[in-house]
């Protein structure tokens, strides 16, 4: 650790020279340095400058005229604005846990050493590795109305399917569906934690109760909490940023009625579309904020239900 | 081979002070050994040696350069870490060189000093081999190899031999004994376990809290341990310390047995007695008497824990296997001659009628 | 880790009952998979036919060649263009972020937890609050339509893979660098020659995680990239099935093509992809 205050009595003797820790030190920041260049140059000064477009007029061609809050108020009035956040908010609200709830039930299904465990591992991850587009396109295909495979199965079971992905009280269904096929990083991510829970902890957990679900409760669950927070936070975040499989199902209009309009695509339609930057920008910092403020709260209540082995990192 | 001369040395961490302040000079060819609880500073004060931390206040000195402001590599010291610190994709030979080409030795000179360090240890047949297939000891004896080869000034050890298991670490303290016989190496190691300390030390140094508490050979810090710190944390199981006073006809324990000895106008003091330095005897002739608590049968000796009529504990380390029910009643006579006076500040007080044991 | 260890009547029973489940949810998730294989080699009118037909009959390999040969979804420009993207991202990445998770894992230095708590927030900050102004300054700069705006940002960095390495470099023991100081060995040097080689199979890991992550890469190609014939794959999908939406055929044997390199991919490594991700969100 870095000195940061001197000793009372310092002032008196003279200050060392502190060589061999200066010299990591310099070689540290060295290391640092390009990537400290690059959070500089990709991720804070760009970051003030959206503040700053945000309350700009600016079209890309010509320079960007100060208006205030006026990119905020058009927000607040437009429609469009509002259905994508409300699209944007029940996709992640219902997508996130749900995707959580059953990847940890998939995690703990996979643990147990069995001759076709790395199969099934291998399936479950699958998914993951396919490209959204190509994986989106493949689920049109599927969820066709009339022809598809998965109706045709579903109207031969005597059922009446939705049209999916064409109806418009369906649609926004079909993609929260769709966005839990992909669940192979948050079940390994959980079944890294599962078996990194010792050996003998879990055996005194068996020798403590005989119920199975005493242990999951008790010993399980609280000992892979780091990892539910870890997934619950990317989860909330990324859903937040849900694009490409809402432009490549809906368009930039989020069709059918606007039911798949996400509010990534209402931003990307302000900003390369009718190249109004500001109110893209606005909407950026809108984001920003919302991401901001549910970050730090689950950070917050994090200290009560996440348990860190031996504390800090 | 070097002398290493600490003068004032002092350092913190932030506003915390753990090395208070250390004067200490190891001469050329001597091996000191630095004893004390985790957390006293002795690993830190290895590393301050060597370079790897910082010395904030005072002076470091090796081979009579001032080495303060010296990078590892330029002070002439070598060290042997706890878990080996073995370059693991690297061939024990490669290992072993490392050092010398960082140096700027030409290929044929790096291979003479490496085959040679090998011959000595006895580890040629090892060079070709990585880390991962060797076992404790083969690594440890590389790990010896590495330091060995550069032909440092001063050796440093910070508890090389404490990942290994009891069998290996008695071979391995004979080797480095002898290691330092050959060499006639300066050496600096530091253990926490002070059988180590005391068979492999010239002297050893007590640290604690980021002081010396005491800088002597071994027999000095067992028979004459300087201050109450020294007498509780040298020797296993510990010293028994008895509260007594200084009365007119000598020392008094608190159940008004006199033993004769300093006289003194009613001082507290302290009175240091090792648990070999008491013997059985009958109820009239005992200065002690208490309840066997706990009885630990070692084959040749015996460890008999006692709970004392005032409350107090004592532990008595007896020769042979002696037969005795817990809760018994035990009496026990203390032989002043083994017997250390400490002060109401802690400090040894020289004791009538004890041994001379300054070696 | 079940605990039964006698194969009781009960325990076999319900070992089966488990691998059923399993076995159902396997064919949940491969349904799509299978659904995208077979309909690559079917027409249109066998895709849609009534009954479901589970296997194509015959195997249309003329799709393929069709796909191949298309002008309006150059395949094989696209292949080799996402070959290009994913390969120099995945090396620069390795490169840049093992540069700073070495400083934030194996050095100690003032500001180093809060450097790396900026790396953190970078991490958790949605790209596009910073997107817009990247996106104006690269047009400035007339670099538009060019894979430079794709690339150049991994020149410095990732927070996500730093995040990542970073663990494995903390897994280096310290003493290890305290010896290569002893022995001489430059801070650079420490760096290449002593802690790089222990972590060789973590970046092995990172790498993959880039190439796949770049791999199915949308976004960005979209908004940077004109010219189809400059398109990564799963740009080029798209554009084609937004186009051809009737095509379905060709469409799936292009989604069947962009994901196969993958899906070969992590086959050959999956033992390694698994350990990248249990090392994650252990903080």
């Amino acid at each position: 650790m870095p000195i940061t205050s001197a000793p009372p009595e310092a002032a008196v003797l003279p200050r060392r020279n502190r060589k061999a820790e200066r010299g990591e030190a310099r070689a540290g920041v060295l290391f640092a340095l390009p990537w400290i260049i690059g959070m500089t140059l990709f991720v804070a000064i760009p970051l003030v400058v959206t503040f700053y477009i945000a309350q700009t007029k600016f079209q890309i061609i010509g320079a960007p005229k100060w208006v205030g809050m006026q990119n905020y108020e058009a927000l607040w009035s437009d429609p469009a604005f509002w259905k994508s956040a409300q699209n944007t908010l029940i996709f992640g609200a219902i997508s996130v846990p749900v995707k959580l709830i059953i990847a940890l039930g998939l995690a703990l299904l996979l643990n147990r050493a069995t001759a076709l465990s790395g199969f099934y591992r291998t399936i479950f991850y699958l998914p993951f590795l396919m490209p959204a587009v190509a994986g989106s396109v493949v689920f049109m295909l599927l969820l066709t109305p009339n022809a598809g495979p998965v109706n045709i199965a579903l109207e031969a079971m005597g059922l009446n399917p939705p049209d999916w992905l064409l109806d418009p009280n369906a649609a926004l269904w079909t993609l929260i569906l769709l966005s839990l096929w992909p669940l192979g990083v948050e079940t390994l991510v959980f079944l890294g934690g599962l078996q990194n829970i010792p050996k003998d902890v879990s055996e005194a957990a068996d020798l403590d109760s005989p119920k199975r679900w005493h242990k999951l409760v008790w010993i399980t669950l609280p000992l892979i909490t780091p990892m539910v927070l870890f997934n619950l936070v990317i989860g909330i975040i990324y859903s937040f940023q849900v694009f490409t499989q809402a432009i490549v199902i809906g368009g930039t209009t989020g069709t059918p009625a606007e039911a798949t309009l996400m509010y990534m695509v209402v931003l990307y339609r302000a900003a390369f579309r009718y190249f109004n930057m500001g109110l893209a920008a606005a909407m950026a910092t809108v984001l920003f904020v919302v991401v901001l403020i549910l970050t730090l709260l689950i950070f917050k209540t994090a200290r009560s239900w996440v348990h860190y082995e031996g504390g800090e990192i | 081979m070097g002398t290493v001369q600490l003068s004032n040395v002092r350092k913190f961490y932030g506003a915390l002070e753990v090395i208070k302040g250390i004067d200490l000079t190891v001469e050329a060819g001597e091996l000191v050994v630095f004893v004390g609880p985790s957390g006293c500073g002795k690993s830190t004060l290895l590393r301050m040696i060597a370079g790897l931390e910082d010395v904030d206040y005072g002076r470091v000195e090796i081979a009579g350069k001032d080495v303060t402001d010296a990078p590892p590599a330029q002070r002439g010291v070598a060290m042997v870490f706890q878990n080996y610190a073995l370059y693991p994709h690297m061939t024990a030979y490669d290992n072993l060189a490392y050092g010398l080409r960082r140096a700027g030795l030409r290929r044929d000179a790096v291979d003479q000093r490496v085959q040679e360090t090998a011959a000595l240890l006895q580890i040629s047949e090892l060079l070709p081999r990585k880390p991962k297939a060797m076992s404790g000891g083969q690594r440890q004896r590389v790990a010896i190899g590495r330091a060995i080869v550069r032909k440092p000034e001063v050796f440093l050890f910070d508890e090389p031999l404490s990942n290994l298991d009891a069998a290996l670490r008695v071979e391995m303290r004979s080797q480095i004994a002898r290691l330092h016989q050959e060499l006639a190496a300066t050496m600096i190691f530091v253990t926490h376990d002070q059988v180590e300390a005391m068979t492999l030390a010239d002297r050893i140094v007590v640290l604690n809290a980021g002081r010396v508490e005491q800088i002597g050979t071994p027999r000095e810090v067992y028979h004459s341990p300087a201050n109450l710190f020294v007498a509780g944390f040298i020797g296993s199981p510990a010293m028994n310390l008895l509260p007594a006073t200084l009365g007119p006809s000598g020392v008094a324990l608190v159940s008004g047995h006199v033993l004769g000895g300093q006289k003194g106008e009613g001082e507290a003091v302290t009175l240091g007695v090792r648990p070999d330095r008491l013997t059985l005897t009958s109820a009239e002739s005992a200065h002690l008497s208490g309840e066997a608590k706990l009885i630990e049968h070692l084959g040749d000796e015996t460890i008999l824990h006692l709970r004392l009529a005032d409350g107090g504990a004592l532990t008595m380390k007896l020769h042979g296997d002696i037969l005795l029910k817990i809760g018994a009643r035990v009496h026990a006579r203390i032989d002043l001659a083994g017997a250390c006076l400490f002060g109401a500040n802690g400090r040894a007080l020289r004791l009538e009628g004890a041994h001379e044991t300054k070696a | 880790m079940s605990k039964q260890r006698k194969p009781s009547a009960g325990a076999r029973i319900g070992m089966l009952t488990y691998h059923a489940l399993m076995l159902a949810i396997s064919a949940v998730f491969l349904l799509p998979f299978y659904w995208m294989t077979i309909s690559a080699f079917k027409t249109n009118a066998e895709i849609f036919s009534d009954p479901v037909t589970w296997l194509p009959d015959p195997i249309r390999w003329e799709n393929m060649t069709s796909l191949l040969t298309r002008e309006d979804f150059p395949f094989v420009q696209q292949f080799v263009n996402s070959v290009f993207y994913a390969g120099t991202v995945a090396v620069l990445v390795c490169l840049s972020c093992s540069l700073a998770a070495y400083s934030f894992g194996c050095l100690r230095w003032r500001g180093r937890n809060l450097v790396f708590g900026l790396t953190v927030c970078a991490l958790l900050m949605p790209t596009i609050v910073t997107f817009l102004p990247i996106y104006l300054a690269w047009s400035k700069i007339g670099l538009t339509g060019t894979y430079w705006p794709l690339i150049t940002p991994f020149l410095f960095g990732d927070a996500f893979f730093i995040f990542m390495l970073r663990q494995f470099f903390m897994g280096v023991p310290r003493e290890l660098l305290d010896a290569a100081r002893l022995d001489g060995a430059s801070e650079f040097r420490i760096w290449w020659q002593i802690v790089m080689p222990q972590v060789r199979t973590p970046l092995i890991i990172v790498g993959l995680f880039a190439t796949v992550y770049t791999w199915n890469e949308f976004f960005l190609p979209l908004i940077y990239l004109q010219d189809r014939q400059a398109f990564p794959l799963s740009l080029g999908l798209f554009t084609f099935q937004s186009q051809r939406a009737v095509e379905w055929s060709v469409s799936m044997m292009g989604a069947l093509l962009t994901a196969l390199p993958m899906v070969a991919l992590f086959l050959f490594t999956q033992r390694l992809f698994q350990r990248g991700l249990s090392s994650i969100g252990l903080k």
